[in-house]
């Protein structure tokens, strides 16, 4: 079990290095002066020069790729140029939003997904099931946008239970922040959720054909205990790619709902550094999404061996 | 009174009808077997006793359990089988749960009949360990799961058990050593059985009545001597016949080598990464031997001795590690056999079901392997394909259909003339007849002596079927843990079996009826 998570842990290590290097290669060694390209065609050489050596862009690349590295490491990502901030402190700031909303999205879906998808399993064949599943295709084809800017109109502008959009801070009330958060996460949640029903159905549905579970009926269990106490479990095992893979999609991929909601996430702050040509934003704020999905992987593998024995095995 | 009472019970499916107004009672201490091939309704008649029929079943009829009704309402059901009813099915790999412990789904079992169970005493009845009770399923062998399944079948400590095919997918030695186990612990607990099986020798060693099935009907039952010394029944005779398996005369001359086999390994690296690398496994360790021109030469073993791995790689399909092969002259390793040559050697598979993509007609399946011999024109191919299925039997009008609307027996005919098409020198045929039901396995193993009588074909057959084998083979080789251990004519070495796996394999041939 030690040497299959360090083996996990060596695998996670090496694929963050090769990741830095990438990143490191396609902005830094790409034709052309990121200096130059920071500033513009208009701007001055003095400027430029100035830019250059603030960026230490006169050492050798191997050098600045390790200091790059080391930098990170001791939590220092470098000045963002148009805002004249720390990457490190403005990236902390917009996780501070993105990360809650994306585990609130997460646990909406889990909790509406899988049981719905358990329920279709069990009906299936009947209404109930049919009813389920075009439910779900509606949920995956509404665009969360579309969706976000409904939620909006029903409980921000008619109701007024929640608020339309912005977000307050955290230490400055946190109630608020929640109720800010809860419109953006449903509007993630609703495809995610389509999803997970329609994967736990199939999954579930897969199960039940199995012979284990004839087995515990033959054990004494009615057709729902054996599912409750069997089946659930081993349908999990596909949910959890899904869940792994949903949760890496939601951390990169709020930008359009942030816009929406005018969040101050992660996403907006990707998108802003990209036109404004903020290189060392973009490339600090790559890497920290890099870590976040390479983890989700590293968790869901555990996960996976954690709930499989069969995988334990053969480490 | 009868333990179990079946009166006209019909069960089909969407209007077909797959059990005809069956009668049947079964008295407490009977061991009752129910004989059938697949789709005769026996495996049926066993989910209809414990009320596990699919939701899509019409049932009509009754069963009663005890003398009382079966309940309808599932709850009770599903008590009552926990209670009184333990089951024993036919694939152990499936039939438990991979996440959980083999003491924890034995435990479970009790706990759902309201009885403390001592684990460790079932694991020990069964001629298991107390430690394998905290392992997975995948951790123990076929014979080992099928034995744990058997200790969970008695946890609730039941008066009926019911074992459907227990051993057909177990190896000869683990299949005889589980028949047993089932008939003492049978006798010891005073235990009605119910044993279903297309087996019939299984049947007559463990049995004391039997009933014979067939397309949903019982067309003989009674006191299994009686039965079976002077069956009523044709469909019986038919049966008893086709257990029954001819031998065929050999010729012991020497022949030139189509095949030689030298000194070959294989070796299997499994998990881990550069320093992490594990010790790798030895499938095949350095075996040697040659077919000789129109040999039959067959290969038997134990599940795991290495025998499949072995043809695959003569075949082309995987390469050995170490070693290397020679055809008519000709030297591989394996995967580097060229395509020509490979036309010349053919593979058929165990199970005719899974060895058709379902989404191809048969003409397009069997037109497969004629790219190995490069371009062919379309005529060329067309009489190709007929020839081949013509020379198993089948109508060629038959090239258009899919693998779905054949039989099992008539599929392993298109899989042998899929095997054919290449006009090939060497047939591999793994486990060829083991899937089949016994009525067809005569006819199949009848076609391939034709085949090998009319095109000079070479066979090396794998099996663990000694009377298939003391049929078929000219030589047997006895493989176990990846080396060849005996090797010799199959009477003399049935008759004096040296090496000690020769000895069990011998041993746990079931006794011949009649």
């Amino acid at each position: 079990m030690l040497a299959f998570l360090l083996r996990r842990f060596a695998g996670f290590v090496l694929m963050l290095l090769a990741s830095a290097a990438v990143i490191f290669l396609l902005l830094d060694l790409l034709p052309g002066d990121p200096a130059r390209f920071i500033l513009g065609i208009n701007a001055s050489p003095d400027a430029v020069a100035a830019l250059r050596l603030q960026m230490g862009l006169d050492a050798p690349a191997l050098e600045r790729f390790l200091q790059w590295l080391g930098g990170m490491l001791g939590g220092d990502f470098g000045m963002s140029v148009t805002q004249r901030l720390p990457v490190a402190q403005l990236i902390v700031e917009r996780l501070a939003v993105t990360l809650p909303l994306t585990i609130l999205a997460m646990l909406i879906s889990m909790i509406v997904g899988l049981p719905l998808g358990i329920l279709a399993a069990r009906r299936r064949g009947k209404p109930a099931d049919t009813a389920l599943m075009v439910l779900a295709q509606t949920g995956v084809a509404v665009p969360n946008f579309w969706f976000g800017m409904l939620l909006t109109l029903v409980f921000a502008v008619t109701l007024r239970w929640l608020p339309t959009g912005g977000f307050v801070p955290w230490h400055e009330d946190w109630i608020g922040s929640l109720r800010s958060l809860v419109l953006p996460s449903l509007a993630l949640a609703l495809p995610q959720a389509s999803i997970l029903a329609r994967v736990m159905r199939t999954a579930l549905v897969d199960v039940m054909g199995q012979d284990f579970i004839r087995t515990a009926r033959a054990k004494g269990m009615t057709m729902d205990e054996a599912i409750w106490r069997h089946g659930v479990r081993n349908a999990l095992l596909p949910v959890l790619t899904i869940l792994g893979l949903q949760f890496a999609y939601l951390v990169a991929g709020t930008i359009i709902v942030e816009n929406v909601f005018f969040l101050p996430g992660l996403g907006r702050l990707i998108f802003n550094a990209v036109t404004e040509r903020d290189l060392i934003l973009v490339r600090g704020a790559t890497m920290v999404l890099v870590v976040v999905v390479t983890a989700t992987m590293l968790i869901t593998d555990l996960t996976y061996a954690w709930v499989d024995p069969r995988l334990r095995v053969r480490a | 009174m009868a333990l179990v009472e079946i009166e006209n019970l019909s069960i089909s499916f969407g209007g077909r009808p797959a059990v005809r107004g069956l009668s049947l009672n079964i008295e407490r201490g009977d061991r009752f077997g129910i004989i059938g091939e697949s789709g005769s309704g026996k495996s049926l008649t066993a989910l209809a006793i414990t009320g596990l029929l699919p939701e899509t079943a019409k049932v009509s009829g009754q069963v009663r359990f005890d003398g009382a009704p079966l309940p309808s309402n599932e709850r009770e059901m599903a008590r009552l089988r926990g209670k009184h009813i333990g089951m024993v099915f036919q694939e152990p790999m499936t039939a438990l749960n991979p996440l959980m412990t083999i003491g924890d789904q034995i435990g479970e079992a009790g706990t759902l009949a309201d009885i403390a169970t001592d684990i460790d005493g079932l694991l020990q009845e069964v001629g298991l360990l107390p430690p394998h009770g905290a392992r997975f399923p995948h951790e123990l062998s076929g014979g080992q799961r099928q034995r744990a399944m058997i200790a969970m079948a008695l946890a609730s400590q039941p008066e009926l058990m019911i074992a459907d095919e227990p051993t057909s997918a177990l190896d000869a030695i683990t299949q005889r050593k589980v028949l047993d186990l089932i008939g003492d612990i049978c006798e010891r607990r005073r235990m009605t059985l119910i044993f279903i099986s297309h087996d019939i020798r299984a049947v007559a060693a463990l049995c004391t009545k039997v009933a014979v099935m067939r397309a949903g009907e019982i067309v003989e039952q009674g006191s299994i001597n009686a039965v079976l010394q002077s069956p009523k029944a044709e469909y019986t005779q038919l049966l008893l016949a086709a257990s029954r398996m001819e031998r065929r005369p050999r010729s012991a001359q020497a022949r030139e080598a189509l095949l030689t086999v030298d000194a070959v390994s294989r070796d299997y690296g499994h998990g881990g990464f550069w320093l992490w690398r594990q010790k790798p496994v030895r499938a095949v360790d350095r075996v040697s031997f040659s077919l000789g021109r129109g040999e039959s030469v067959a290969l038997v073993g134990p599940s795991g001795c290495g025998k499949s791995t072995l043809a695959r790689m003569i075949v082309g399909l995987d390469s050995a590690t170490e070693g290397q092969f020679r055809l008519d002259g000709t030297l591989y390793h394996g995967r580097d056999l060229p395509p020509l040559l490979r036309a010349g050697v053919s593979l058929v598979f165990q199970d005719p079901f899974s060895s058709f993509d379902p989404r191809m007609t048969v003409g397009t399946s069997l037109g497969e392997p004629l790219r190995l011999l490069g371009q062919m024109t379309r005529e060329e191919r067309e009489r190709r394909l007929v020839e081949a299925i013509a020379s198993v039997g089948l109508d060629p009008v038959m090239l258009s259909r899919y693998a779905h609307e054949f039989s099992g027996g008539q599929r392993q005919r298109l899989a042998i003339a899929r095997a054919m098409v290449t006009k090939p020198r060497l047939l591999v045929l793994d486990e060829p007849v083991s899937a089949l039901d016994v009525s067809v396995r005569g006819d199949v193993l009848n076609l391939l002596a034709r085949l090998q009588e009319e095109h000079g074909l070479t066979y090396l057959i794998i099996s663990h079927d000694l009377d298939m084998v003391a049929a078929m083979a000219d030589r047997v080789l006895v493989m176990e843990a990846g080396r060849i251990i005996e090797q010799g004519r199959p009477n003399d070495l049935f008759a004096r079996p040296q090496h000690e796996l020769t000895r069990a394999l011998m041993a746990a041939r079931l006794p011949d009826v009649v």
